[in-house]
């Protein structure tokens, strides 16, 4: 019994400390192909007055810095998941 | 949202197209180093260990954050597909909860916890927090109160000075003062807990 509970912590303790590198060697999954997701670099966006198309009662993330508003409809963000943005003079990545 | 800025260096994420433990797997342009979407967390490559900085950002509709911010750019185009595009977290909102912090200092607010109240304000690395759950959109707001304290009267939020605010936002209801925001991210509870087996959850439960 005593060896038992031994052995059991040992696995438990090395599962715990596993190396994140090893466990994504062991776990990883490629479901799409690299940038399969058409994803987003410093994209060109749309005033409020001109953008169509965007229902009043969609989410959108939203992110401000110095005054800089930028809005990124989670329905839009579904297609790229990944947007490299800068925003008021910061670099900033939005995901999905 | 996370800043793109580390050590000095401003870097390019791609989609690596991999899943792992349900979370997707980001690369960098220049290094491609492996870095995971929901931590920020570089696991595998030159910059294994690093770590992304989570930036404040928030979930509103889209007519909501047109009246706050009116001079707002959008993006547009094409949308998804009903799945990626699709908000899960009005589905099954007891899983979830909202998260401060990263790396060695987290804490979880259970969506059960921050729903019940208009507000919450508690202690969170050293400082003053007060976190605001927006229950219609599932999109929580985290500030750094200093020294202002708040309460409910006539159903706003008011500090000890009477000054009347919108914790949506930060800012008060005058529009003269703005509190400082703190990124606090959406998180499936069980997923948060694979990832910090050793973060906090509020309310600190009581010894034995």
């Amino acid at each position: 019994m005593r060896i038992r509970c031994l052995l059991l912590f040992l696995v438990v303790s090395s599962v715990a400390n596993a190396d994140i590198e090893e466990e994504y060697d062991r776990l990883a999954r490629q479901v799409v192909p690299r940038d399969g997701f058409p994803v987003l670099f410093d994209p060109v966006l749309t005033p409020v007055d001109k953008a169509k198309g965007i229902g009043e009662k969609e989410p959108v993330i939203g992110v401000v810095v110095d005054g800089d508003a930028q809005a990124f409809p989670i329905s839009i963000m579904g297609r790229h998941e990944l947007a490299n943005i800068v925003c008021g003079k910061k670099p900033l990545t939005v995901s999905w | 949202m996370y800043s793109r800025k580390i050590k000095d260096e401003t870097l390019s994420f791609g989609h690596e197209g991999v899943l792992f433990k349900k979370s997707f797997i980001m690369y960098d342009k220049k290094t491609r180093t492996l870095w995971l979407h929901t931590t920020g967390r570089a696991i595998k490559g030159k910059r294994k260990g690093d770590q992304l900085t989570f930036f404040p950002s928030r979930v509103m509709t889209w007519a909501d954050w047109k009246k706050q911010y009116p001079k707002t750019k959008v993006l547009t185009g094409p949308k998804g597909s009903r799945f990626m595009g699709h908000f899960g977290l009005r589905d099954k909102p007891r899983a979830y909860g909202w998260v401060l912090g990263q790396g060695d200092t987290t804490k979880m607010y259970p969506y059960g916890v921050l729903q019940r109240a208009p507000f919450l304000q508690d202690q969170f690395g050293g400082r003053a927090v007060v976190i605001h759950l927006d229950k219609e959109m599932m999109s929580a707001t985290a500030f750094a109160a200093g020294k202002r304290r708040f309460m409910l009267k006539n159903k706003q939020v008011i500090d000890q000075d009477g000054l009347v605010w919108f914790l949506a936002t930060g800012r008060s209801a005058d529009g003269k003062h703005a509190l400082d925001p703190i990124a606090i991210t959406p998180w499936l509870q069980q997923r948060w807990r694979g990832f910090y087996p050793k973060g906090d959850v509020y309310p600190a439960k009581p010894l034995r």
